[in-house]
């Protein structure tokens, strides 16, 4: 029964959401495709609940038990207090006549989202510029001429960096930069998205029709 | 209200959508064969991959060297095909963990994602005989912001130092920062992804990366099941199929009278298959 509920409510969603892409919108299948969509947000909001029971929960036990402790602290303050902030003093009031100008958050705005514009957005920036330098660690690996195949990767890497800056088109490596990215470049891009197009749609079949069930356990 | 349309088939229903029905059903029916061929003991040869064959590898060095084995199962929802693929292979990761009596950290990323991941960590545990040796606190639900996420793995791998990093499922911008960082580690490193362009960079840092359809492939190739392998055998004989379509389709494209030719044989212009609306 712990199986079977869950396989023929697996069968009867799957197979409702591949007909609804061949009939029309305004059918009761197409309407009741959508309508499943809906319930799949309301699902993802109690599910909210049980991810920040979770962060609590760890969170408390390792500080209770002196790991990590103070990063542990300031997550919980932090937690609680953009909670309380949200929850006690709204989260629309004032932003409607802000938002961006010019790449800066101006006008009247609440302390909510003060915290979500001048600490989590900055923060998140931080994390996404660190990658340049993880870009250039990696491609002073990947570019090592090891092998032949590695060779032929550091030449080509090489053309297409030339083909970017002014100088290309006096030596001619914009044309050879050009062809690079989209001859040999899309067709090994396309057999890629191909494979993978077919491994979805067999990997559906076999959730769909319970061939695949490992994820709901009990196999052995 | 029309109940099902697809059956007054008129002018207005796109071609395209007709032609798509009837490649699904015969991919459908190559899968299906080939996994009831599987089920009645035909043999079923799968070429070795070996970001999968190191798997078993990776999770006995994390056991050798007494530290947690880390499964990121990337940061898409459960509604990307990705994610199931990854919940799929993570509970053959963790039964394997789990019989080696080795613990594996998941942290995931979508509130949703996270029960899915602790069932299923915990059914494979109960699968390899140590229900006891799971434990509730090694998967977590860290954020749902993209770099707050990633601030938080690369965090686990600097402080708990996992001997081993696999990465299954959808990544975006943060594949190298993980990848990366678990290289700093000194991690053995194996990921999977379908997204195309986030490729190179998990060359580039990891061990091993299953690309595109390997992701897919990773679940029968891991359990060994005959179903399973039989599926897989079924969905290279479509794709085999639609090799030649896509060289006939060169062939009408390159033939400048082909198309004409076709449309007056047809009544329907080749391109006009691959428009859907």
């Amino acid at each position: 029964m712990r199986r079977t509920v869950p396989l023929v409510i697996t069968f009867i969603a799957g197979v409702a959401m591949i007909t609804s892409f061949f009939v029309y919108e305004d059918t009761l299948l197409g309407q009741a495709a959508s309508r499943v969509k809906e319930w799949g947000i309301i699902i993802a909001a109690f599910a909210v609940v049980l991810g920040t029971g979770n962060i609590i929960r760890i969170s408390l036990h390792k500080a209770k038990r002196r790991e990590d402790r103070p990063y542990k602290i300031v997550l919980l303050v932090c937690l609680f207090l953009t909670m309380a902030l949200g929850m006690f003093l709204g989260i629309d009031k004032g932003i409607r006549a802000t938002m961006f100008n010019g790449g800066h958050f101006e006008g009247e705005y609440n302390p909510f989202y003060w915290i979500y514009f001048n600490v989590q957005l900055p923060l998140g920036a931080t994390m996404f510029s660190l990658l340049v330098f993880y870009i250039t660690s990696a491609a002073y690996r990947a570019f090592r001429m090891r092998s032949i195949e590695a060779g032929i990767l550091l030449v080509t890497a090489v053309v297409v960096m030339l083909g970017q800056v002014p100088i290309s088109s006096a030596i001619g490596a914009d044309k050879v930069m050009t062809w690079i990215m989209i001859v040999p470049n899309v067709a090994a891009k396309r057999a890629i998205v191909m494979g993978a197009a077919m491994g979805i749609a067999s990997m559906s079949l076999k959730i769909i029709l319970g061939i695949e069930r490992s994820y709901l356990g009990g196999d052995s | 209200m029309r109940l099902l349309s697809i059956i007054t088939i008129g002018e207005s229903y796109p071609v395209a959508k007709l032609v798509m029905l009837a490649l699904m059903l015969i991919f459908f029916g190559l899968v299906l064969y080939f996994t009831y061929q599987a089920k009645k003991g035909r043999e079923i040869y799968i070429r070795p991959i070996a970001g999968l064959s190191a798997m078993n590898e990776a999770v006995g060095r994390a056991t050798e060297m007494g530290r947690p084995v880390l499964y990121v199962p990337g940061i898409a929802d459960m509604d990307d095909i990705q994610t199931i693929a990854s919940i799929v292979i993570l509970s053959e990761v963790a039964k394997l963990a789990a019989s080696y009596d080795t613990r594996i950290i998941v942290p995931t990323k979508t509130p949703i994602v996270f029960p899915v991941a602790e069932e299923t960590v915990r059914n494979a545990h109960a699968d390899a005989g140590r229900p006891d040796a799971f434990k509730k606190d090694d998967v977590r639900f860290l954020s749902d912001d993209q770099f707050a996420f990633t601030a938080g793995v690369t965090g686990i791998m600097l402080r708990e130092k996992p001997a081993t990093n696999i990465y299954m499922g959808a990544f975006w911008a943060e594949s190298l920062i993980l990848a990366e960082t678990g290289f700093l580690a000194g991690a053995i490193q194996i990921a999977g992804t379908a997204n195309v362009s986030q490729l190179p960079f998990f060359v580039a840092a990891c061990d091993y990366t299953l690309i595109g359809e390997e992701l897919y492939a990773a679940s029968a190739y891991l359990s060994k099941q005959p179903q399973l392998l039989g599926s897989l055998k079924g969905s290279d004989a479509a794709k085999l199929l639609w090799g030649g379509i896509i060289l006939l389709g060169v062939l009408f494209a390159t033939w400048p009278d082909m198309e004409a030719k076709l449309e007056s044989a047809f009544g329907f212009r080749f391109a006009d298959l691959f428009i859907f609306n």
